[in-house]
C-alpha cells in the first residue's frame, strides 16, 4: 500500500515516527561517541597519568636511593651510616610502593586494552636492572660495612652506574612513552569530540531536513485535496452542481472528495427532481386556484345556505320548546288522568263507609226522637210526683216504641256509624300517604308499605274480581322519592288489573339482594305479544282505546325508576300473564 | 628410606611433563617437611635459628630459571621483592642476603656439605644425600 493511501492518522503517525526515529539514531550515536570519549578519558585519568605519575615517583626514589648509596659509601661516622641506611629503607619501601601501583595500574589497563608491547618490554627491562642494582646494592653495602670504600666506589661508579643508567634511562623512555600516550589520548578525545560534534550536527541537519520535507509531503498531500474541496465547494455555493473531483488517495480526504461527489451528484439528481415537482406543484397551484374560485361561489351559497339552516334550527329550537311544554302538560295530564282514577276510587271507597254513616244517622235520630218522648213522659210522671197513671203511660210507650230493641238498635247502628268513621279514617291516611307523589325530596321509605297504601286506593278497581297474594319479604327501608314510586305502583297494578278481564290474581313480591331491593307483580291476565312488550315503555305508545289512556304511564314510570338509579323489566306471554321486575338500590345518594 | 625413594619415583611420574622444584635441607635439619609460611619466614630472615640454635642458611640461584620463578611464585614475593627484603635487613644489621649460586648441582652440594641449610633444586636432581622437605608443582 502507498504512503499515500494510508488514513491520516497513520500518514501523521508515520511522520511523528520517522522524526522520533531520526532523534533516537542522533541520541543513540551521540551516546556511543560519548562513550569512545568516556573511554579515552578515563584512559588519561586513570591509566597513563597515574602510570607516568608512579613511574616518574620510581625515577626520582631510584635517583634518590642511587644518591643515598653514594653518601653512605663514604660515611664512616656510624650513626650518619645508621641514619642513612633509615632513609635507604624508606626509599626502597617508596619504591616497593611505586612498583606495587604500577602493577595495579596495569593490572587494570589489562581489563580496557591489552598492555602495549613497548611499554611492556621496557618495564621488563626495567625489573631487570633493578634485580640487578639490588644484587649489586648488596655488594656495595657490604664493602662499605668493611669500611672498603674505594671498591664500593669502583662498583658504584662502574658497573652500578651503568645499571642505574639503564634503570634512569628506561623510566625516562616510559615517561615520555606516557607523554606521547596522553598527548595522542587528548589529540584522539580531541578528534572523537570534534568528529561527534560533526556528526550531530550532520545527524540534527539532515533530520531536520528530512523531517521537514516529510512533513512537507504530508502538507501537500493533504493540503492539495482540501484545497481542490474547497474550490469545488465553491462551484456548488455558486450554483454549479456538475462538479466532480478526483480522487487522488484513499485516506479520508480521498473518502471525503467520493463522498463529495456522490452530494453533488445526489443535489443535481434532487435539483431535476424538484424541478419536476415543481412543475407539478404549479399545475397543482393553478388547479387549486380553479378550485378556491369555485368554492368561493359555493361558499356564498353555502352562507345562503347556511343562514337558511340556523333559521330552521330556531324554528326547530321553538318547535322543542313547544314540544318540552306539550310534553309537560301531558305528564301534568297523565297525574291528572291518575288522580282522575284515585279520585274515582277514593270517591267510591269513601262513599261506603259515609253510607254507612249516613244511613245510621236517620234511624238514630228517629230512635233519638222516641228515647226523647220517652224520657219526657218520664220526667213527666216525675215532676207530678210519679202520677201512676203518667207512669204507665210512659211504660205503656216505652212498650210501644220497643225500647229495649231501640237501645241494641242505637248501639247496632253507633257500631256502623263508628266502622264507617274508622274506614274513611284509613282512606285518608291512605290518601295522604298516596299524595307523598309530588314530593321531590329523598326520604327514607318502606316498599312495602307504599305498596299497601297504593293497593288501597285501588281497592275498590280490584274488589270481587282480583285476589292480590301479598308475598312481601323483610325489606329495609330505602332512599327514595317516595310519591314518585307508589305513582309506579299505581301505574303497574292499574295495568295488572286492566289486563286482567274477568277474575285472576295478582301476586306481589318483595325481597332484597346486595345492596337492592326488588319488586315484582305479576298478573295472570291476557299478557302481551312480544312486539308489544319490547315498545311498553315508549312515550305515547298504548294498547288502550283512546281516551282510556295517555300512553305516558309506562314511560314516566320507566324515567322514575331511571332517577332511582334502578332498572325495570317486563316479561309477559299472551294469554299468561306480565310480570313486572323493578330493581332499586338501597341508597340512592 | 627404601619407601621414601619409591614415594618419590611416583611423584616424579605424577608430574611427568611439568617442572618441579625439590624443597631440600641438610640431613642435619630436624624437619620432615616444610609449609610456604615456614619457608617465607626462612628466606625473609625473619626466622634466622633452627630450635637447635643453629644458624638457618639460605641459598639463592643467580640464573633466573624456571626452577626459580616457580620457587618464589610458590613464596608468594618476586625474586626483586624479596631482595628489596634482604636489602632492608642488611641496612638494619639483620643478617645478609642468602649466597647466589650459578646452578641447581651448585646449591645440591653446598646444601650437602652446609649443615642447617636450606634451598631448592629441580626435583629430578634430588639425591638421598639431603632431606626432601617439598615438592612444588607449578600449579602450585
Amino acid at each position: 500500500m502507498k504512503i499515500k493511501n494510508l488514513r491520516l492518522s497513520r500518514k501523521l503517525f508515520l511522520g511523528f515516527g520517522f522524526v522520533l526515529l531520526m532523534l533516537f539514531g542522533v541520541n543513540i550515536f551521540s551516546i556511543h561517541q560519548m562513550n569512545i570519549l568516556k573511554l579515552e578519558i578515563d584512559n588519561f585519568n586513570n591509566q597513563w597519568l597515574p602510570s607516568a605519575l608512579a613511574i616518574s615517583a620510581l625515577n626520582l626514589n631510584t635517583s634518590d636511593l642511587r644518591r643515598s648509596q653514594l653518601q653512605y659509601a663514604f660515611t664512616f661516622d656510624d650513626q650518619a651510616r645508621q641514619e642513612l641506611a633509615n632513609s635507604m629503607i624508606l626509599i626502597i619501601d617508596r619504591i616497593n610502593e611505586n612498583l606495587d601501583t604500577y602493577a595495579r595500574l596495569k593490572q587494570q589497563k589489562g581489563e580496557i586494552q591489552e598492555l602495549l608491547e613497548e611499554e611492556k618490554n621496557l618495564f621488563k627491562g626495567f625489573e631487570t636492572d633493578w634485580e640487578t642494582y639490588q644484587d649489586l646494592s648488596f655488594t656495595i653495602f657490604r664493602l662499605s660495612r668493611e669500611n672498603k670504600q674505594i671498591e664500593a666506589y669502583e662498583l658504584l661508579d662502574g658497573q652500578t652506574k651503568i645499571i642505574y643508567s639503564s634503570i634512569n634511562a628506561k623510566l625516562q623512555k616510559l615517561l615520555s612513552f606516557y607523554k606521547e600516550e596522553v598527548i595522542e589520548g587528548a589529540k584522539n578525545a580531541d578528534l572523537v569530540f570534534q568528529a561527534t560534534k560533526k556528526l550531530i550536527t550532520s545527524l540534527v541537519v539532515v533530520t531536520i531536513i528530512l523531517s521537514t520535507l516529510f512533513v512537507m509531503l504530508l502538507v501537500r498531500w493533504i493540503k492539495y485535496p482540501i484545497r481542490q474541496l474547497e474550490k469545488g465547494a465553491k462551484k456548488v455555493a455558486e450554483g454549479d452542481l456538475s462538479v466532480q473531483l478526483d480522487i487522488q488517495s484513499e485516506d479520508e480526504i480521498g473518502n471525503l472528495t467520493n463522498s463529495f461527489n456522490l452530494m453533488t451528484k445526489s443535489l443535481c439528481e434532487a435539483m431535476e427532481k424538484s424541478k419536476v415537482q415543481a412543475d407539478r406543484l404549479k399545475m397543482q397551484w393553478e388547479v387549486l386556484n380553479e378550485t378556491y374560485l369555485e368554492l368561493e361561489l359555493k361558499s356564498d351559497s353555502l352562507e345562503k345556505q347556511k343562514s337558511t339552516i340556523e333559521k330552521k334550527n330556531r324554528d326547530l329550537q321553538k318547535t322543542m320548546e313547544k314540544l318540552k311544554s306539550t310534553q309537560a302538560q301531558l305528564i301534568d295530564s297523565e297525574k291528572m288522568a291518575s288522580l282522575g282514577q284515585l279520585t274515582a276510587g277514593i270517591a267510591h271507597e269513601i262513599n261506603n263507609p259515609i253510607n254507612y254513616i249516613s244511613a245510621g244517622i236517620n234511624p238514630l235520630k228517629r230512635d233519638m226522637a222516641d228515647i226523647e218522648s220517652l224520657y219526657k213522659k218520664y220526667e213527666e210522671a216525675s215532676n207530678n210526683g210519679f202520677d201512676p197513671n203518667k207512669l204507665k203511660d210512659a211504660k205503656q210507650y216505652s212498650k210501644e216504641i220497643e225500647s229495649d230493641f231501640l237501645f241494641d238498635e242505637i248501639k247496632s247502628l253507633l257500631d256502623g256509624i263508628e266502622e264507617g268513621a274508622l274506614r274513611t279514617r284509613e282512606i285518608v291516611i291512605g290518601l295522604r300517604n298516596f299524595s307523598r307523589m309530588d314530593e321531590d325530596a329523598i326520604k327514607t321509605a318502606n316498599i312495602n308499605e307504599g305498596i299497601n297504601s297504593t293497593l288501597m286506593l285501588l281497592r275498590n278497581k280490584l274488589k270481587n274480581k282480583i285476589i292480590i297474594k301479598k308475598e312481601y319479604g323483610q325489606i329495609p327501608p330505602i332512599e327514595c322519592y317516595a310519591g314518585k314510586l307508589n305513582q309506579v305502583f299505581m301505574n303497574i297494578l292499574n295495568n295488572a288489573a286492566d289486563a286482567i278481564q274477568d277474575e285472576g290474581e295478582i301476586i306481589i313480591r318483595t325481597w332484597a339482594s346486595n345492596d337492592h331491593v326488588y319488586i315484582s307483580i305479576k298478573d295472570n291476565g291476557i299478557g302481551m305479544q312480544e312486539n308489544i312488550r319490547k315498545r311498553i315503555f315508549e312515550p305515547f305508545y298504548t294498547t288502550k282505546e283512546v281516551g282510556q289512556g295517555t300512553g305516558l304511564g309506562l314511560s314516566i314510570s320507566f324515567g322514575i325508576i331511571e332517577k332511582h338509579k334502578g332498572t325495570i323489566s317486563v316479561k309477559s306471554k299472551k294469554n299468561e300473564g306480565s310480570e313486572f321486575i323493578i330493581q332499586l338500590p338501597i341508597n340512592l345518594s | 628410606m627404601y619407601i621414601k625413594k619409591v614415594l618419590f619415583v611416583i611423584l616424579l611420574l605424577c608430574g611427568s611433563g611439568y617442572s618441579q622444584v625439590a624443597i631440600i635441607a641438610n640431613k642435619s635439619v630436624k624437619l620432615d617437611k616444610i609449609e610456604q609460611a615456614e619457608l617465607l619466614d626462612y628466606y625473609s630472615r625473619d626466622l634466622k635459628f633452627w630450635d637447635n640454635g643453629d644458624p638457618i642458611i639460605i641459598f639463592d640461584l643467580k640464573v633466573k630459571n624456571e626452577i626459580r620463578d616457580i620457587f618464589y611464585k610458590y613464596l608468594g614475593k618476586s625474586s626483586s621483592r624479596m631482595k628489596s627484603i634482604w636489602m632492608k635487613k642488611m641496612l638494619l644489621g639483620e643478617g645478609d642476603p642468602p649466597e647466589p649460586l650459578d646452578s641447581e648441582e651448585d646449591m645440591l652440594e653446598k646444601i650437602i656439605e652446609t649443615p642447617g641449610s636450606i634451598g631448592f633444586i629441580n626435583a629430578e636432581l634430588v639425591t638421598d644425600e639431603v632431606k626432601l622437605l617439598r615438592i612444588i608443582n607449578d600449579e602450585d
